[in-house]
């Protein structure tokens, strides 16, 4: 089959253009008329022999004008291509072939098919593509190709044979785009035109031919294809009478919300081709359950289902609404939708209660009342049953304290409680236990608690044998207090950490706490519960002055002094040396809300959810020690699906001279991805940041994968082609002839040079001159 | 401490108890842990002796009598210019005569403890208008917060309600109907009352009030009182009792009280 054969072919190369051509056949019209006129005294026989001659001479003339050759043709003759595209889009995962997924359908159909394409490999080159918003080459039995390759993949039965497998397709394509696929297939086959196609497909094409269905009907896609110059035929796969579904459609929430507020999510689900059923409507938070409801649906019915949720923490929180896949339902996989919503803080709340007014609690409640960031409650206790008094009650401005309230219902409203020497047995005779245990239960769930010592806390109170014991940093004795003067002194983990680092610089920190004013007395502390860390203890080696401990979802601190303020005033020896009591506080009052400020690198990205296909625009911020941006950083991001169910992609750069480094990553995987970066020369706690998106198919082809019946049927009409709607055999597809010559040598012989050509042109010229002469005409 | 399982009768106990207010059974004294507990301490002046000796401690024990707040009644003072004024949150000036300027590093430690938030009261116990003592203190408290003015204090101030709900003010002997003020912001760090305040609470050693008050009554005094007791629990808590969860109970409670409204 590949020896060289010759094919000798006639042809046409016009000597002159053609617009000379026309000019040419208009003066040889003139000419014979004029002949045919001077003719008239002459006998009618002999005038039309005449005539005759020098018609015979005029297209001689034009003969040659048009340019007669000889083409010599010498090459190889090859098999011409006949082209199977199979639909691999996300809509042929719809299961409405027989139980199964479209998919599953066409990959079946070319399994069974093997024999009938070996027939047509005999004669045909068998090429296999799918179809999705491109044509890649795809070999049966191997997977989708990646495309890089330009070599003929093996066709379907030489693979079988040799491989053994099944055929994989996969319908994970984001979008169909039948005709950039139809008009590409040419190019593809490097400029072989194929013998036949035959197109597997649902039809659910929401490009050009579909857009063009949607507004002309079958006659503009018929339009559009007609210049196809070869045969396709189409195979409809799936359900005409389209999908039964049950679906999450969407789900809206606003943007971002607040932390400790409540935030309200709105599921739209829809059911279509199924009974009418009861659904229970599942909401899941960064996968735990948190809420469910359950709806009634109609048959083609669609309801939207309310949430409330109340995000415990700034950052990100991931949204999953699913409901269970009914019996019949043909997309299962739009039964459950994730969304993610950025969780930030308006201001932090603070509740600060107090048994006793006292200068500690005068400064830090001036601190925090003069932050702009915070909205600060405060409630002291200013009048005990002790009080003897001068006046009626109703002279005092003392209002009752909404215990009740505070500790049960609106608790979930503060980002922090403070117990600043508080203790309810100072003003109330009944046990707290309720109350200390709905504080206990809101730090578990994400809230923060921070104790302040004095005679009404810690071992003074009884909190060590209280339900607030469990979430508290150390344990609490009751020993007696110790009254003596101390100097704070850091231990190892509090010289670098955010809540007692005073100073960037560790060695500096350490400084500044040396030089803080003594403290005097402190509530005795235990050791630290499984969590719990000591930061400062009462003197070297003392009692554990300063605890934290992340218990739970929720963060607590233990200062066990009263006299902190003396950190403000008594250390005032200059301006700004008073300082660390700011220093100190609102460290601690960060790091127990979780205050992103602390970080020195951000993580940004341009939206939250992404549609499948889409890009996710990312930018990682590096700022330097004084917070100014920090060029030349080197920049790690992973990205890795939220369960971890793959290894991360990684992405390395350097941020530029404004601090900043842009990222921009495939959104091509339906789920939540969590974007994290690392900033290796910053220290851990701070050179860290976290994003997270979700990527849905929402609004790509699940949401319309009915069948297109007619737009497949318009193609095949349009091209000569055959509409099948059961698996066709295919060697029932319209096709052209069997083979080709690819040219290897061309050479032309032009025809009109040849001296008998020029003879045959002279012979009746010269004829007619003569009997002219003779007949005495001119 | 005792703790009792929570049920049905306890949990309606505890929300009677919420309703009707906080305040209402002793438990224990107060102490501090180690701290001596709040006090004041007079300023030391040369040449301003104390016209009531006493009387700020006398102040301090009404102060422990009323409130939740541990007091220390023991006398203190402290010099202007000392480091040591940095240890007391609430500092007094109290004279009734004329003195000499303050030396420049008295004014400057001043005026950094006042920005630092630390308290001054001032109390002019001369009884007259135009009194030497006024002139010292005016020529003094410009140069401690210049660019600051004394300036009348609203009815609406947190000093008429820090923890009595006042009308107005009070003293041994009613020079002005106001306290005067300096501000910092929000901040009220300088309170100066014209009507000897520390007369009508100084005492003597056996109990009885040192000094009538003018033009008498038990009620002046009993306000001058009370307006002290304010003055020590606005030192404490600031503007505590402006805050939005206070406003309206208040409000309305001086309404029905016939007092004043906003």
């Amino acid at each position: 089959m590949n020896d060289l054969i010759t094919r000798t072919e006639f042809g046409w190369d016009p000597l002159v253009p053609g617009w000379a051509l026309a000019i040419a056949a208009g003066l040889a019209l003139v000419l014979l008329a004029l002949a045919w006129r001077s003719s008239g005294g002459v006998r009618a026989g002999r005038r039309r022999w005449l005539l005759g001659l020098r018609v015979a001479a005029v297209a001689l003339l034009g003969l040659v004008l048009l340019g007669p050759e000889r083409v010599t043709t010498e090459g190889r003759r090859v098999r011409d291509p006949l082209v199977v595209l199979l639909d691999a889009s996300r809509s042929m995962q719809v299961e409405d072939s027989g139980g199964r997924s479209r998919v599953d359908e066409v990959s079946t159909w070319l399994e069974d098919q093997r024999p009938a394409f070996d027939v047509l490999q005999r004669d045909y080159d068998l090429r296999f593509f799918t179809v999705t918003d491109r044509l890649q080459p795809f070999a049966p039995g191997a997977g989708a190709d990646d495309g890089s390759s330009r070599e003929p993949p093996p066709t379907a039965p030489n693979t079988a044979a040799s491989g053994g497998g099944e055929a994989v397709l996969e319908a994970d394509g984001v979008s169909t785009d039948l005709g950039q696929a139809l008009f590409g297939l040419t190019e593809a086959l490097g400029g072989a035109r194929p013998a036949a196609v035959l197109l597997a497909s649902d039809g659910a094409d929401r490009a050009a031919l579909g857009r063009a269905l949607g507004s002309g009907g079958p006659d503009a896609v018929s339009r559009l294809v007609a210049g196809l110059p070869y045969p396709v035929s189409t195979w409809a796969v799936g359900d005409p009478e389209g999908p039964a579904d049950l679906a999450v459609r969407a789900v809206h929430a606003p943007p971002f919300g607040f932390v400790r507020r409540p935030l309200t999510l709105e599921a739209d689900i829809s059911t279509g081709g199924l009974p009418a059923a009861g659904a229970r409507v599942l909401l899941h938070e960064d996968g735990e359950l948190v809420a469910w409801q359950d709806v009634e649906l109609g048959r083609d019915d669609q309801q939207t289902v309310s949430f409330e949720v109340r995000p415990d923490r700034i950052g990100f929180r991931t949204y999953r609404v699913s409901v269970d896949v009914p019996e019949g339902d043909t997309i299962p996989s739009n039964n459950r939708l994730e969304l993610t919503t950025k969780v930030v803080r308006d201001r932090t709340r603070i509740l600060q209660v107090t048994s006793r007014p006292s200068w500690d609690v005068k400064f830090l409640r001036r601190l925090l009342k003069t932050d702009p960031n915070i909205d600060l409650v405060s409630f002291f206790i200013l009048r005990t049953g002790e009080s003897s008094g001068l006046s009626r009650r109703e002279e005092l401005s003392l209002i009752a304290f909404p215990y009740n309230e505070l500790f049960t219902q609106d608790l979930q409203g503060f980002d922090l409680v403070i117990f600043q020497n508080f203790w309810f047995g100072s003003f109330a005779p009944f046990s707290d236990d309720y109350f200390l245990e709905s504080i206990a239960t809101y730090v578990e769930e994400g809230g923060a608690v921070a104790m302040v010592g004095g005679d009404f806390s810690f071992g003074e109170a009884g909190y060590g044998q209280s339900p607030l014991a469990r979430v508290l940093p150390t344990d609490v004795p009751s020993s007696r207090p110790g009254e003596q003067t101390f100097r704070a002194a850091l231990t190892a983990t509090g010289q670098r950490h955010p809540v007692t680092r005073l100073d960037r610089d560790p060695g500096a920190s350490g400084d500044r706490w040396q030089a803080l004013p003594e403290l005097q007395g402190f509530n005795p502390l235990g050791a630290p519960l499984p969590g719990g860390v000591v930061l400062a203890t009462a003197g070297e080696g003392g009692s554990p002055l300063v605890a934290v401990r992340s218990v739970g979802r929720g963060r607590t601190l233990a200062f066990a002094s009263d006299t902190s303020w003396r950190w403000a005033l008594a250390g005032t020896g200059e301006p700004g040396s008073g300082q660390e009591h700011a220093a100190f506080w609102r460290g601690a009052v960060r790091w127990l809300v979780r205050d992103a400020e602390q970080r020195q690198v951000q993580l940004l990205t341009d939206k939250e959810n992404y549609r499948l296909g889409e890009s996710i625009q990312a930018q990682v911020r590096v700022f330097g020690e004084d917070y100014a941006p920090r060029p030349g950083a080197e920049v790690l991001v992973q990205a890795w699906p939220i369960d971890r169910s793959t290894d991360p992609v990684e992405v390395r750069g350097i941020t530029d001279s404004a601090g900043q480094l842009s990222l921009t990553l495939p959104a091509d995987r339906e789920g939540t991805l969590v974007l994290q970066v690392d900033v290796p020369s910053i220290g851990e706690l701070w050179g860290a940041a976290e994003a997270r998106v979700s990527v849905s198919d929402r609004g790509g082809e699940l949401e319309e994968p009915d069948v297109r019946l007619d737009l497949l049927a318009a193609i095949a009409q349009a091209t000569g082609g055959k509409a099948f709607t059961e698996p066709p055999d295919p060697g029932d597809l319209p096709r052209e002839a069997a083979d080709s010559l690819l040219s290897v040598e061309r050479t032309a012989v032009p025809l009109w040079a040849s001296p008998w050509l020029l003879l045959c042109l002279v012979l009746p010229m010269g004829a007619e001159w003569i009997w002219r002469r003779r007949m005495g005409l001119r | 401490m005792s703790r009792e399982p929570m049920n049905r009768r306890r949990l309606l106990g505890l929300l009677a108890a919420g309703l009707g207010g906080s305040l209402a059974l002793p438990v224990r004294r107060a102490a501090a842990l180690g701290e001596p507990p709040v006090g004041i301490a007079r300023v030391a002046i040369p040449d301003l002796p104390d016209p009531r000796p006493g009387s700020l401690a006398d102040l301090l024990r009404e102060v422990e009598r009323n409130s939740s707040v541990a007091p220390d009644p023991e006398a203190r003072s402290v010099e202007p210019a000392s480091a040591l004024l940095f240890e007391q949150p609430f500092a007094a000036i109290t004279g009734d005569r004329w003195f000499e300027p303050l030396p420049d590093e008295a004014i400057s430690n001043l005026r950094l403890y006042l920005r630092e938030g630390g308290f001054l009261f001032v109390d002019d116990a001369s009884g007259i208008d135009d009194s030497d003592f006024d002139a010292a203190v005016r020529r003094d408290l410009a140069r401690i917060l210049p660019g600051t003015r004394l300036g009348p204090v609203g009815r609406d101030h947190a000093i008429y309600r820090s923890f009595f709900l006042l009308r107005g003010v009070s003293g041994r002997i009613l020079v002005r109907r106001h306290l005067e003020g300096m501000w910092l912001g929000d901040i009220t760090p300088v309170l100066y009352s014209r009507n000897d305040l520390c007369g009508a609470w100084w005492q003597s050693p056996g109990g009885e009030y040192a000094l009538d008050v003018v033009p008498g009554g038990r009620r002046q005094r009993t306000e001058a009182i009370k307006l002290g007791i304010n003055l020590v629990l606005f030192a404490l808590t600031g503007n505590y009792k402006r805050d939005v969860v206070h406003v309206d109970t208040l409000l309305e409670r001086m309404r029905r009280q016939g007092g004043y409204a906003e």
